[in-house]
């Protein structure tokens, strides 16, 4: 086998013309470097032999073997084998098809239902001053049927789309999509306020368009808030994994990872209007994701406080940062009832003189530790 | 045939199994994994020593291209894509973790690990030069910036886009900041190759 692939191999660097090649591209040649490395085996003469050939190169070769010779980096913290065939099959039992959202958030609670509900508000903001989502959606729809659904009652209504997802619409509010909604896509375009119950379908995922920002729904329960008077909208994430991003970015050519803003569980997303941002931060008030009666009520006593935060991450789904070092010796005695996550907080910081923060949807806690 | 070929060839593989990926093909998925993950690994470890830290980092970024993969756009190449996006999300995760750091201990920039090996070649060749001396001083000279280049450029073999497409910055400045490191240890080299510590044969 490995007798079968070095042939492969040597076959593969006799058909390049080497007599092309300037200085560079014989240091970017593996097989060059090898040579230049005395790495290849002392019966492979190849080299020694082309520059018999070609002694008008020597110069040429000298050059490039000096420079590879020069140059050669330092290998630096090697992986084992072992270590990168770990690795590889960590990844792959992550994307096993029912783990890759669980994966996401590192829990154990997170059961995604089969099909998950979604609350969302919208302004009256859109309809009136911002044409942008109609726009849009003419231009997507302009050959086909469109649906619109308006509430223009006291009461709010439910209906269902043709893939099977539930939506309640509230008073003054407005919900329309396309002919080919449910074919290759599921796109609507809110205004107003709305609970969607959306039928999971991970080949299809379920976008939502309010003025300038998208929500994309992977299997999930969040609310979108964008009221006329607010200098922002905001979605709040209850459960699952929702996508929130910009509509003017290209939505064919979506390559690009860092426009878009992935919520977990308690976190937010806030679009600012005037400025154009879009930041993540935190609920204004985390739920606990786990609500089995463990949790009810939470008691430590000289509890480390690395535990402490550990308990807590599990119990909202939020990362909580601190250094280990300096906070290595503090300890906490508290019980928690009813406290929302924030009151815990401001309880345990002043127990160990710290400060907390919220940054970029997760807390980080700051402090001189304990002695 | 020239090497540009032969990249060529591996790009064209790539590319078939990227589009593959995107159709949610597991097993396309998985060859480019193998292919590619002790690479993007051994990139990591230059810009932060921590092991353990880079692994996630790299886990991260292949999980989250499974997740995504029925949105992702064409690349380049798939080599410079995966380079181009742990860089980023490295650079994004180490200045959020700023926030633990002594301010004092905070650099701007971030740091590139790139050392030469100029002294083991030599030394298991029992050689010692003076002029070896100012081609040290040469090497030790070059900035973060030409080290992490010419990394990319002579131990990961890419083309001068997507080194460019990688490190954020023009094509022009790849090719003089790779050019100027050359210069500037040719100077200095050939005193030492004339000195006859090089053997061609």
């Amino acid at each position: 086998m490995s007798l079968y692939h070095e042939d492969l191999v040597k076959s593969c660097f006799f058909m390049k013309n080497y007599k092309n090649f300037s200085v560079e591209e014989f240091m970017q040649d593996a097989y060059f470097r090898q040579w230049a490395f005395d790495e290849l085996s002392s019966d492979d003469t190849f080299w020694e032999t082309w520059i018999q050939l070609n002694p008008e190169k020597i110069k040429i070769i000298e050059e490039a073997k000096s420079l590879v010779i020069a140059l050669k980096v330092k290998p630096l913290a090697i992986f084992s084998e072992s270590e990168i065939s770990d690795g590889i099959q960590d990844i792959l039992n992550e994307t096993l098809e029912n783990n890759a959202k669980a994966n996401i958030f590192r829990f154990n609670w997170l059961r995604i239902a089969a099909s998950l509900t979604i609350l969302i508000g919208i302004g009256w903001w859109f309809m009136g001053k911002d044409r942008s989502t109609k726009v849009y959606f003419d231009q997507i729809t302009s050959r086909e049927q469109k649906a619109i659904h308006t509430n223009n009652g006291k009461k709010a209504i439910t209906f269902e789309l043709v893939d099977g997802s539930k939506i309640t619409l509230e008073p003054n509010s407005e919900l329309r999509y396309g002919n080919e909604f449910g074919d290759k896509k599921r796109e609507v375009f809110l205004s107003g306020e709305a609970f969607f119950d959306v039928k999971k379908d991970s080949q299809r995922p379920f976008l939502i368009y309010t003025g300038k920002l998208v929500t994309k729904v992977v299997g999930t329960s969040f609310r979108i808030k964008a009221y006329e008077q607010d200098d922002n909208i905001s979605v709040s994430v209850r459960t699952g994994k929702v996508t929130v991003y910009r509509q003017d970015r290209k939505i064919e050519n979506n390559s690009s990872l860092s426009t878009e803003i992935v919520l977990i569980p308690n976190q937010k997303a806030v679009f600012e209007k005037e400025e154009e941002l879009l930041i993540k931060t935190l609920v204004d008030t985390p739920v606990s994701l786990d609500d089995s009666p463990i949790n009810t009520g939470l008691a430590f006593e000289e509890t480390k406080i690395s535990e402490v935060f550990n308990r807590l991450e599990g119990m909202y789904g939020i990362k909580i940062g601190f250094d280990k070092d300096v906070f290595s010796k503090c300890t906490v005695t508290a019980h928690f009832n009813s406290e929302n996550l924030y009151q815990k907080l401001d309880i345990i910081c002043e127990i160990v003189r710290a400060k907390y923060e919220i940054v970029d949807g997760e807390i980080m806690i700051f402090g001189n530790g304990c002695q | 045939m020239t090497t540009r070929d032969k990249i060529n060839t591996t790009d064209t593989d790539d590319y078939l199994l990227w589009q593959a990926l995107k159709r949610s093909d597991k097993a396309a998925y998985e060859i480019l994994l193998k292919q590619y993950y002790a690479v993007v690994l051994s990139y990591g470890v230059r810009f932060y020593r921590d092991k353990e830290f880079v692994k996630d980092c790299v886990q991260d970024l292949f999980i989250e291209i499974w997740n995504r993969r029925e949105h992702l756009g064409d690349v380049v190449s798939v080599k410079s894509y995966l380079l181009q996006s742990l860089r980023k999300n490295i650079i994004r995760e180490n200045s959020r973790l700023k926030w633990f750091r002594d301010a004092d201990q905070i650099s701007d920039d971030q740091d590139f690990n790139v050392e030469f090996d100029i002294e083991t070649y030599l030394i298991t060749r029992e050689v010692e030069n003076e002029s070896l001396k100012k081609l040290r001083l040469e090497l030790d000279k070059l900035s973060k910036r030409q080290r992490e280049a010419i990394f990319l450029r002579f131990t990961q073999d890419l083309s001068y886009e997507e080194i460019s497409f990688i490190m954020g910055i023009n094509y022009r400045s790849v090719v003089n900041l790779i050019h100027e490191a050359i210069k500037a240890i040719r100077k200095n080299w050939f005193a030492v190759l004339l000195s006859g510590i090089l053997f061609i044969y």
